[in-house]
């Protein structure tokens, strides 16, 4: 029987190699929205399924999905490098979302965009580069 | 200034015969943890620093040092 240190170790495996496919995800299926999106339309289904995705995988992304192991595990599998990891992660998201916001505003005046569509933009480059960078430095982490 | 900790985890764990996951298991922290310290990716806690030396039976001091170049100079 695996013991809480096999079980942690396992349960960070697996949220390693999850994280940067959801990060991946989360960029191509924004875009795929992106570039379909009816803009000018009032749909508030589709707004709110966006906004409750862009909401989860936020949670998940500052939270580092620790609430996702059991919660005995807990201890060993959101542990001192597991918090620094992710620190360092949603540090680079932020980057992200600030460098998406500056490219943004400065093409703005030649290829206006709505509100609506540079907020899209910000929020899914902003969690992408939170939840590959996380994953990444939790497979180096883990070796 | 870039810090680094050399240690001497490894040797000391290889000398027992243990694996990182057995350390990780006497210390009470994740197989990460000690794998990251033991390859210097990650600079340890004191608590964390106690409990691997309390494990392996050995001091801090003996178990980790600075690099000579970090050494203040008198």
């Amino acid at each position: 029987m695996d013991s809480d240190t096999e079980k942690a170790d396992k349960a960070s495996w697996g949220r390693a190699v999850a994280a940067p496919f959801l990060g991946l995800a989360v960029l191509l299926a924004h875009q795929g929205v992106f570039f379909n999106w009816d803009w000018d339309a009032v749909n508030f289904v589709a707004m709110g399924i966006w906004t409750a995705l862009a909401l989860g995988v936020l949670v998940v992304a500052v939270s580092g999905g620790s609430w996702l192991v059991p919660r005995s595990l807990r201890p060993l599998a959101n542990d001192d490098v597991t918090r620094a990891n992710r620190d360092k992660a949603v540090m680079r998201g932020f980057i992200a979302a600030m460098i998406t916001a500056m490219i943004v505003f400065v093409v703005a005046p030649f290829e206006p965009l709505s509100a609506q569509r540079a907020a899209h933009l910000i929020v899914s480059f902003g969690l992408a580069m939170t939840l590959l960078s996380f994953g990444l430095e939790e497979i180096r982490s883990l070796g | 200034m870039a810090e680094s900790l050399a240690n001497r985890i490894r040797e000391v764990r290889e000398a027992r015969g243990w694996t990182q996951a057995h350390l990780a298991e006497r210390t009470g922290v994740s197989r990460k943890t000690v794998n990251t310290v033991e390859n210097g990716i990650f600079i340890p806690s004191v608590i964390v620093a106690l409990k691997l030396a309390a494990a392996l039976g050995t001091s801090v001091e003996e178990l980790f040092s600075l690099g000579d170049a970090h050494v203040p100079q008198p």
